[in-house]
């Protein structure tokens, strides 16, 4: 992904293109007109700071309508800000310290408006030049407060810092009337009260003094201020940040470098944009997960598709084959199907179950034994039905049971048939009337 | 961006419905195929069964000498066998002949006074035997009283045809 980092300072634009390569980054050319990530910095003097100590406020919006509040005194009527409150210190355990700056909001959208951006959600950081330089310091040195000052045509820029922290910062334009043989007097003068006003009204212990942009070549300047300091005094390198770049193209992107390197915290994007960039990120994130289900799905439906297809293809072949093979039986038999009806038709017809010859024989058992009365085959919707009365004389009980033992016997042989048998025996007449009821499915 | 990512969402979101939608028309698609198949394995070896068959079928054929009888030839025999056994045991026509699905039918009714039970199986057999038409008895009634042994009979008279009407 490309970085355009840009510098807006007195009305001018310049700006180069990077690409991250790990810890370092890469310049890869000046053309700025493209899309990519945005980094901006503006030279602006007149920021507004305070330090503001407010009770612990976990809402944001509360937290703002305060920090608003507590600056109004500072802020123009009518004029939209761009509030940026950096957390420095817990006071007490309800009291936080916070480092409050704020910049019209106009800043913004005339800096997009400038470098020709068209939509504002493209820029991914927004801050001022001042506070970019401890982007440089903050690569160097975690642990020390730096005293870091920047030069180059236009401007001159101290920002004290520790880490990521930005503790001061104060800026001059070089003015007009300052010729090259003053501009070591100039800058030693500016210098000089500042660090003085750092160390003795501000408090801050300085470790180190850092030299970046234009001054660093000065070899003059930078004997004055280390016997002034008493401090190390080093001149910021372009190895721990460019690869494959030399110290007059670093000094030349110091800003635009240091934006790339800077806490996030000092990021003063309007929070309208912020909210679209958050919004796009996590369209981004939905149209990635909403783009792999659909990918997805399209592997399996694809896969299923040819799936599918193969089977259909198969069994239509298995089916033609299983046709193909039948008919060609047919024609071997010289039959067609018709005849074929016919004749299973008239093959059924002639079917030994239908014949009644055949259900006599089957029951012959039992009308054997009757002296039968009379006999009822009648055959209906492709069923038998049978029904059978007799009357029976006994000539003792034994002869009778003997009888119904027998009758018993035969009517048990029908193991295809419904058997309902109303037969009454009188013991006391030694007499029986019979009837028997058969059902033949078949 | 907002607008881009309201179409892509809706492009996206319309293609994955689609997709979902081809997805189980696939499956659906698919467990048809299955059961298709699990059919067509039923046919296959109904048609082996048929195949079978078919031999016994002719075989049964040349066996029982079953031949081709065109629609006006069956009208003929029922016709013909019904005078028959008008000639022989009397009775009455009750219904046909009528020309069914494939086949001609007639029913006759009549009674017979066997003089011994061989000669009434004999009688049915005869009966029972012909081809042309296929007999069926439909209904047998036998009473035995004092005066010997009274048959009610009601012949089902079947001649299958084939093509015609």
């Amino acid at each position: 992904m490309r970085i355009i980092s840009v510098e807006i300072s007195d009305g001018k634009i310049k700006g180069a293109v990077f690409k991250r390569r790990g810890e370092l980054l890469e310049l890869l050319d000046y053309n700025i007109n493209r899309s990519g990530k945005y980094y901006i910095s503006v030279f602006y003097q007149d920021f507004i700071y305070s330090s503001i100590i407010l009770p612990a406020v976990k809402d944001e919006e509360t937290l703002f309508f305060l920090l608003k509040n507590r600056l109004s005194d500072q802020l123009e009527s009518g004029t939209e800000y761009i509030i940026l409150p950096v957390r420095n210190k817990e006071i007490s355990e309800n009291q936080i310290e916070y480092f409050v700056y704020a910049i019209p909001e106009k800043l913004f959208f005339d800096a997009v408006k400038k470098v020709g951006i068209i939509d504002p959600a493209d820029v991914e950081f927004f801050t001022l030049s001042q506070f970019s330089l401890a982007g440089v310091t903050s690569k160097i040195s975690e642990d020390e407060t730096v005293f870091m000052i920047y030069t180059d045509k236009e401007k001159f820029i101290i920002t004290v810092s520790h880490g990521n922290r930005i503790l001061y910062t104060r800026s001059t334009k070089i003015p007009d009337f300052v010729t090259e043989e003053q501009l070591v007097n100039f800058y030693y003068e500016n210098f000089n009260l500042t660090y003085i006003y750092i160390v003795q009204n501000q408090g801050i212990d300085i470790d180190s003094v850092g030299l970046a942009g234009n001054i660093s070549k000065i070899k003059q300047f930078v004997e004055l201020i280390r016997s002034f300091s008493d401090k190390p005094v080093y001149t910021v390198l372009p190895d721990l940040f460019l690869k494959n770049s030399d110290f007059d193209q670093f000094s030349s992107y110091t800003i635009q470098i240091g934006a790339l390197n800077l806490s996030k915290d000092y990021n003063f994007l309007p929070l309208k944009i912020k909210q679209k960039k958050t919004f796009s990120n996590l369209s981004r994130k939905i149209s990635l997960i909403l783009m792999f289900i659909f990918l997805s799905l399209s592997v399996i439906n694809a896969k299923s598709f040819f799936e599918v297809k193969d089977k259909f293809y198969s069994l239509k072949s298995s089916y033609t084959r299983l046709k193909i093979s039948f008919e060609k039986e047919i024609a071997s038999k010289n039959i067609s199907p018709e005849q074929i009806k016919y004749l299973i038709g008239y093959i059924n017809l002639l079917s030994s179950e239908r014949k009644t010859v055949y259900l006599l024989d089957k029951i012959s058992g039992i009308l054997s034994i009757l002296n039968m009365e009379n006999l009822n085959i009648t055959y209906k919707d492709g069923k038998r039905y049978i029904s059978i009365r007799s009357e029976e004389r006994f000539t003792s009980l034994n002869d009778m049971e003997f009888f119904k033992r027998k009758l018993k016997k035969e009517v048990s042989k029908l193991k295809d048939f419904k058997i309902v048998d109303r037969s009454v025996f009188d013991i006391d007449r030694l007499s029986a009337k019979i009837f028997i009821e058969l059902v033949k499915e078949k | 961006m907002l607008n881009k990512s309201y179409i892509l969402y809706t492009l996206l979101s319309f293609f994955i419905g689609l997709n979902l939608l081809i997805f189980f028309t696939l499956r659906y698609f698919d467990n048809y195929l299955s059961e298709k198949k699990r059919e067509l394995g039923r046919l296959t070896e109904k048609v082996n069964t048929i195949k079978g068959n078919i031999n016994n079928i002719l075989h049964l054929k040349e066996k029982l000498s079953i031949r081709y009888i065109e629609e006006d030839e069956a009208e003929s025999i029922i016709l013909k066998k019904l005078e028959n056994i008008k000639k022989i045991y009397g009775g009455k026509i009750i219904e046909g002949p009528v020309i069914k699905k494939g086949v001609i039918e007639a029913k006759i009714s009549f009674n017979l006074k066997p003089e011994n039970s061989k000669k009434f199986i004999k009688t049915l057999v005869s009966l029972e035997d012909s081809i042309y038409p296929v007999v069926n008895i439909e209904k047998l009634f036998i009473t035995n009283s004092k005066n010997g042994t009274t048959v009610n009979i009601e012949l089902n008279l079947t001649q299958p045809f084939y093509g015609g009407r």
